[in-house]
């Protein structure tokens, strides 16, 4: 276990509703319930459309591997976690390295994850990384203002 | 080194504190200084039940703001301090106010990154509410007096600061005006506004809202609400104290 001060991002590819607030009630717990930073307490930030979101806090990296959200899914859809499947690939938004993970079940994919910069970054370059996707997605995530 | 590290604290809070002792001499409805190390919570000078909640700010994160105040970074995605309380509604003025908030961007590329953001945020809703923000054009300050759906927009074009500056504005109905201003120096005027309509239903800093859409990315210092118009020199007064 060792501690990860910096942004992932979940985007639903095809869950149902009460899948999806399940989920994100789960990953709003994740992180310290106590801390003198806010920073380091979990904070979100959701899609405009609603399907996906950022979350940042100072999180144990154990709950943030591919294996925690195949644990998850399972829970959620009711089967055993080793028959969850995943693709993994690794995109470069800025200058670092962002593995994206997309989840699958009975050949459909169900949601798509990105830890920002690795499990190994700095806050510092998980922020660059998401700076550098969200710069690239900005419409789908600013307002006009 | 830790005698030094206590001094230097010391030196800050003496100076903090006469920078609080000047704002709030100026009667504000509200002021946050937002200077905390640490917590959750965002002291409101003027009224504890004014107090304003942290979400994923990294307190004191430039430790010379300004007048040597710590002050907080705002990371452009999810980090803002929500502001909203029933005594700010009850103390807030549509038709006669003021607002102002100390602003510094995390870097020169913040100016040209083609994002709206925002400073401070007040609304009842779409149609009336006040703001202070960065456009998604490039270098180029927008400030927002909209009431009863009629909007004043006032723009300051060709800005490329990389320190802090006080933006300001206030906003009269009776006098018909609404007058923007940066470091105490006017950034243009606008008249016959709308007739304000409501109670304060959001008031935030660092974002639009607390969605949140449109996150400022820097730093942003001791922001703070009148309930009349301030003149120029007010501003001034507080922008070079």
């Amino acid at each position: 276990m060792a501690d990860f001060h910096g942004y992932f991002a979940i985007e639903d590819i095809s869950l149902n509703d009460t899948q999806r607030d399940t989920l994100i009630a789960v990953l709003k717990n994740l992180g310290p319930a106590t801390h003198p930073s806010p920073a380091c307490l979990n904070h979100w930030r959701t899609r405009l459309d609603g399907d996906a979101a950022i979350f940042e806090a100072l999180f144990d990296d154990a709950m943030l591997t591919v294996q925690a959200f195949k644990d998850r899914l399972g829970a959620i859809f009711g089967v055993d976690p080793a028959t969850i499947d995943h693709n993994l690939t690794v995109f470069h938004f800025g200058n670092g390295d962002t593995p994206v993970a997309v989840f699958s079940h009975s050949g459909t994919d169900y949601l798509r994850m990105a830890l920002f910069g690795g499990p190994e970054a700095t806050w510092q370059e998980s922020d660059d990384e998401r700076r550098a996707y969200l710069a690239l997605y900005a419409e789908q995530w600013e307002s006009g203002g | 080194m830790s005698f030094i590290h206590r001094a230097s604290n010391s030196h800050r809070r003496r100076l903090g504190g006469g920078y609080n002792d000047l704002v709030v001499g100026t009667g504000p409805i509200a002021y946050w200084p937002q200077n905390e190390p640490s917590g959750p919570t965002a002291h409101c000078l003027v009224n504890p039940a004014q107090n304003g909640t942290y979400t994923g700010v990294t307190l004191a994160n430039d430790l010379t703001g300004p007048f040597d105040m710590p002050a907080p970074f705002f990371d452009g995605v999810n980090d803002y301090n929500n502001v909203q309380t029933a005594a700010l509604a009850a103390a807030f003025n549509g038709d006669e106010g003021a607002f102002a908030i100390w602003i510094k961007v995390n870097a020169a590329g913040a100016w040209t990154d083609g994002t709206t953001r925002y400073s401070i945020n007040g609304y009842v809703d779409i149609q009336n509410g006040v703001f202070l923000a960065k456009s998604s054009a490039n270098n180029q300050l927008v400030f927002r007096y909209e009431a009863g759906a009629v909007t004043e927009t006032i723009t300051a074009a060709g800005v490329s600061s990389t320190g802090w500056m006080l933006l300001g504005q206030s906003w009269s109905k009776s006098a018909d005006l609404v007058e923007a201003s940066i470091d105490g120096v006017s950034a243009g005027t606008a008249n016959t506004l709308g007739v304000w309509a409501g109670s304060l239903a959001n008031a935030i800093i660092g974002v639009k809202d607390a969605v949140p859409t449109s996150p400022w990315h820097g730093w942003l210092g001791p922001a703070m609400y009148w309930d009349r118009p301030l003149s120029l020199s007010t501003f001034q007064s507080l922008a070079l104290a």
